[in-house]
């Protein structure tokens, strides 16, 4: 059986009444890279303090290393947070900040020394140790805290949106050398945040958190490609999210009716006449040119084309008024200029139609679509 | 033609510049002037008077003669003026010490209190100051002397068989300064206090600080402009606040607020007071320096 850094279970903060966060549980494992992730109000910060020990839980259990930690302060975790905003010290400098965790637990000066220096060499600060914080650019600063919380090799290591206030090349930059850092050191990551592209980069497992609870979790690659909730299909990148009725159930396929169209779907637990949602990338959808070539087809109205760089992004709107949109390679899409409102006609393969649940809160993604 | 016209525009954008220039310099000469104005008016001019009269000679019968001396600093020289200025700064040194180890606890759990209380907290402190200080200072006199509220309770109840002397002493001139300078050293404590950003505890707390040592780690080391200011403001005011060591000093301990006071309506030698009060700015001015030099940045100055 796998080690486990972090225990949550039956995770619950309430904040005068409001719920936020709702009975969670989750294993982290050791050397795991966890995201959580949802949108501002979710309660992964919460959580997350929860975990550093800033919030005591209103009920529930946190267990560090199999050890709970509920009534433990926050200054006896062996778990180390970067800050949202760093919290660097400001009236001490680069290195007695780095310095500042070993100088609670009395190491020895030389030793102090050492480790800050080589903790100052990770995150590639060398030479800044005389410096003080206001001195040093954000994305510096950023470096600092990561270094700071680092020299104590906790078991497990917190980071509140740390690149919130860094701008995005700098940003996908320090993403890649989080990551590097974490697979180079081993280290338990538990990573907060609101921009879903950044949790797919760096994490190995994400969970996607609303309302106070955990959505769906999974790899990357799960979380995108099989989103359990119209929550999660809505929330990690673009998609088109349809509603229809199911029509007939045969074995591993079932029949949608949408939009007068019958669109095959794969079956998962439908009952027949029931109201299902499938979601499908904006990638996933082709243009037809004609009904006999292909198993179904969505007929709407072209609006407008927006160029984004590597791709062409078509807006179709359909009878009942849905927009879908419909991203195509530069390359491939037509080049010549449409005509608005020109009748196009939609496709998909059946398998890139991922069946979802209704999840719990339809109004934060109905007000995305 | 064409060049002309070309030089008479160049010539015409450059006149509305300094038109403008000059309009904002007399925009910020009318913004000015009212400070200038009073500050010329109740500060320069009675100071440049005391200046000028610190160099005059007292008439026989109190007034002033118009010969220049030094005679007046000199004869400061003396063993018992140099006695009351450093009993005087001692006393004060006190006050400073007692008002910020009573104001820092109060000043920390009101910047730590919820909004609601907050506002309110700071209302007591600053309340009682609108009533006249001298008021105030007969209510303690009512308090600590021999046949007042304190001794009559500590008596019946039995826990004292004779008065103890409270009124009339230094501790008295102490408690007296202390009520009424505290404020002067909550508010900017308060205000440094407020702004420490919560994050940085937590960091500490984070890093294996217990709560005393990011205490006097973190609290401490970013609260020391508020320290710094609170303890200029009440170590400066207490220096010249004459009438509670009169009131309630009795005659005992002289300082050099009661030295001035003293020798402007009892001994009427003007010219002997104005050249102590000009000892007194100065020590003043040298205080202030140092907090300047000390609290380093302009942006971590609370006060002034």
């Amino acid at each position: 059986m796998q080690e486990m850094a972090v225990q949550l279970v039956n995770l619950d903060k309430e904040f005068e009444g409001q719920h936020a966060v709702e009975k969670i549980s989750l294993d982290i494992a050791k050397g795991e890279f966890l995201t959580f992730l949802g949108p501002s109000g979710c309660g992964k910060t919460t959580t997350l303090r929860m975990i550093a020990g800033f919030e005591d839980p209103t009920s529930g259990w946190i267990l560090l290393d199999g050890k709970h930690v509920e009534n433990t302060p926050p200054y006896a975790r062996n778990v180390n947070t970067v800050f949202q905003s760093y919290a660097l010290f400001p009236h001490m400098s680069v290195f007695d900040n780095v310095a500042f965790g070993l100088a609670m637990k009395k190491v020895g000066k030389a030793i102090i020394k050492q480790k800050v220096n080589d903790a100052l060499g990770l995150v590639r600060l060398d030479g800044f140790s005389g410096r003080k914080p206001n001195q040093l650019s954000g994305g510096q600063r950023q470096r600092v805290a990561i270094a700071r919380a680092l020299v104590n090799s906790p078991n497990v290591l917190l980071l509140d949106e740390p690149m919130g206030a860094l701008d995005l090349k700098l940003r996908k930059q320090m993403q890649i050398e989080l990551k590097r850092l974490q697979k180079k050191l081993g280290i338990t990551f538990i990573y907060v945040t609101h921009d879903q592209e950044e949790a797919l980069t760096m994490s190995d497992r994400i969970a996607v958190m609303n309302e106070g609870q955990i959505e769906q979790v999974g790899t990357p690659d799960q979380i995108y490609e099989h989103p359990q909730s119209k929550f999660v299909a809505g929330f990690i990148g673009e998609t088109n999210l349809f509603k229809g009725t199911v029509q007939s159930v045969n074995g591993d396929y079932a029949l949608l009716e949408l939009e007068g169209s019958r669109v095959p779907i794969i079956n998962n637990d439908l009952t027949l006449g029931e109201e299902a949602f499938i979601a499908v990338r904006p990638e996933r959808i082709d243009f037809a040119h004609s009904q006999q070539e292909n198993s179904f087809v969505l007929s709407g109205w072209f609006k407008e084309q927006i160029y984004v760089g590597s791709m062409v992004k078509s807006i179709i709107t359909l009878e009942n008024g849905m927009e879908v949109i419909v991203n195509e390679p530069v390359g491939r899409s037509a080049q010549a200029v449409l005509q608005k409102d020109r009748q196009r006609l939609l496709t998909w393969d059946p398998k890139h139609a991922i069946v979802v649940k209704d999840g719990r809160n339809n109004k934060a993604y109905c007000s995305e679509v | 033609m064409k060049d002309n016209s070309g030089v008479l525009t160049t010539v015409l954008v450059e006149d509305s510049g300094k038109s403008e220039v000059n309009s904002k310099k007399r925009e910020l000469c009318a913004l000015i002037s009212p400070v200038v104005f009073w500050m010329v008016v109740f500060v320069a001019i009675p100071l440049l008077l005391v200046v000028g009269v610190s160099f005059l000679q007292r008439g026989i019968y109190g007034g002033i003669e118009y010969q220049v001396t030094i005679n007046n600093y000199i004869r400061m020289f003396n063993p018992m003026y140099f006695r009351i200025i450093w009993n005087s700064v001692v006393l004060s040194f006190f006050t400073t010490i007692i008002c910020l180890i009573l104001g820092y606890p109060f000043a920390y759990f009101t910047a730590r209190a919820p909004q609601k209380i907050r506002g309110m907290l700071l209302m007591l402190t600053i309340l009682p100051y609108w009533t006249n200080s001298l008021v105030r200072t007969y209510a303690w006199i009512i308090l600590l002397r021999t046949e007042g509220v304190i001794n009559t309770i500590l008596l019946n109840i039995g826990v004292i068989t004779a008065p103890i002397p409270m009124l009339y002493n230094e501790s008295a001139v102490l408690i007296g300064l202390v009520y009424v300078l505290f404020p002067f050293m909550v508010l900017p404590l308060y205000t440094s206090i407020e702004k420490l950003d919560r994050s940085l505890l937590e960091a500490a707390s984070d890093l294996g600080a217990t709560p005393l040592k990011a205490f006097f780690k973190v609290t401490l080391p970013l609260t020391k402009s508020g320290i710094l200011a609170g303890a200029v403001m009440v170590f400066i005011p207490s220096l010249g606040y004459f009438f509670i060591p009169d009131l309630m000093g009795g005659s005992k301990g002289l300082l050099i607020s009661n030295l001035i006071k003293n020798q402007f309506l009892t001994a009427r030698d003007w010219p002997f007071g104005s050249a102590i009060s000009i000892i007194l700015i100065a020590i003043t001015l040298i205080i202030i320096f140092l907090y300047f030099r000390n609290a380093g940045s302009k942006e971590k100055l609370e006060v002034f």
